[in-house]
């Protein structure tokens, strides 16, 4: 039997871990979550945008796809994506800026997480934007956020393709008011 | 006005140069240019896909938009653009390669590049980047995705599925980009195997107006 592993979230709603070759990583959510992924063999290899979507020539994520890093290696595999009915993860856009100053920016949030592996802000690539819904226009090239209002959460599971250093951050700025109840687990 | 510089980097080479506020860098071409810009006082500061794409609520860089950095600082303004009215300047894709070349053909996925019977090239804009910031000592895991000018591609509304077109213009266009502070600026020219002419030279000229 495998045993799974939950993550404890920082109060600033971030966390860094690692996750083996053939792991799963399961992430729960209302809210929007940021996530990062490093080759834990050489963190200098990081989660790539476009590279994901050169490899998978969409702009969106499908079971199967992958998430490729800046070096046209696999990191991930989607297994599963409980979002798919409701709106499409996001690869456009970057982490979010701070609204005001009590919050913790997602960047910010990362860096902090990150800082055992002394990963710093600058090394810090554009993120899987996990349940983050935009809306984008093809012919005019107009994109902006288009929440989706999630009654209870959902789970997308990503298998690793390597050995990884990830990092998550539930984003302070977009979320409601409400509880992310965000839940991390690797198995 | 006068001309601070003016070259020609020829076909799948890589180009660099330094930048002053308020210059003008005209690129004149009709195929595929992957192009980046560093902050010059700070190269960690570089030109962000997705803060540009953030910054000008667009998809696409159009004239008038600005490429902004990873800190959301504005870099260059597009002034004139050659491609406008007949395609769009890509900013979902990366820096082609020998090891994406390579990977595409053992999947048996040349034909995305449209022209799948065009030789596979040596090499790609991530080694012509890659030379091109050598000199300034950035390595190519610290050189940002670039705007692909010239890029146009279809995007399917539905599915998000993109494909290569070979929609280019017939003769050299211009394109030019005002610095908004000093920078490093640098592209490749691609080795456009969705053009038929499988990439061909670039002309860079700096203007001090």
């Amino acid at each position: 039997m495998t045993s799974t592993t939950e993550i404890e979230l920082a109060p600033n709603g971030s966390a860094a871990f690692e996750v083996c070759l053939g792991q799963t990583l399961r992430i729960t959510s209302r809210s929007s979550v940021s996530l990062v992924a490093f080759n834990a063999r050489d963190l200098s290899e990081r989660f790539d945008q476009a590279r994901t979507k050169v490899y998978n020539m969409k702009l969106w994520l499908d079971l199967g796809d992958k998430l490729f890093s800046k070096l046209n290696n696999p990191m991930f595999a989607v297994i599963e994506d409980g979002f798919r009915p409701h709106g499409r993860h996001d690869l456009q856009l970057g982490l979010c800026s701070s609204a005001g100053a009590a919050e913790a920016t997602c960047l910010e949030s990362l860096a902090q997480a990150l800082a055992p592996w002394n990963i710093a802000a600058h090394s810090i690539p554009m993120a899987l934007n996990a349940f983050q819904n935009c809306s984008v226009d093809v012919v005019s090239g107009a994109i902006a956020p288009a929440p989706v209002r999630l009654s209870a959460p959902v789970t997308l599971a990503l298998t690793a393709e390597m050995d990884l250093v990830v990092a998550v951050a539930i984003c302070q700025v977009k979320s409601d008011s409400g509880d992310a109840q965000v839940r991390i687990a690797i198995q | 006005m006068r001309i601070v510089k003016q070259e020609v980097a020829a076909r799948n080479t890589g180009w660099s140069s330094q930048i002053a506020r308020g210059q003008v860098l005209r690129l004149s071409a009709r195929t595929i240019i992957d192009f980046v810009a560093f902050d010059a006082r700070d190269y960690r500061d570089c030109f962000d896909q997705a803060r540009t794409k953030e910054a000008n609520r667009c998809i696409y860089l159009k004239r008038g938009h600005s490429m902004v950095s990873r800190s959301g600082r504005r870099l260059l303004t597009m002034v004139a653009d050659g491609f406008e009215g007949l395609g769009t300047h890509d900013m979902q894709f990366g820096m082609c390669s020998r090891a994406r070349h390579e990977r595409s053909a053992a999947e048996g996925r040349l034909s995305e590049y449209l022209h799948a019977d065009l030789k596979v090239p040596t090499h790609g804009c991530a080694e012509n980047l890659t030379s091109a910031c050598k000199p300034w000592g950035i390595p190519y895991v610290d050189i940002p995705s670039p705007v692909n000018l010239f890029q146009n591609m279809v995007i399917d509304q539905a599915t998000g599925t993109m494909r290569r077109t070979q929609v280019r213009p017939e003769a050299p266009v211009d394109i030019e980009l005002v610095a908004e502070m000093d920078l490093l600026v640098a592209f490749s020219a691609c080795p456009d195997k969705a053009s038929r002419t499988g990439g061909l030279e670039i002309g860079a000229t700096i203007v001090q107006p």
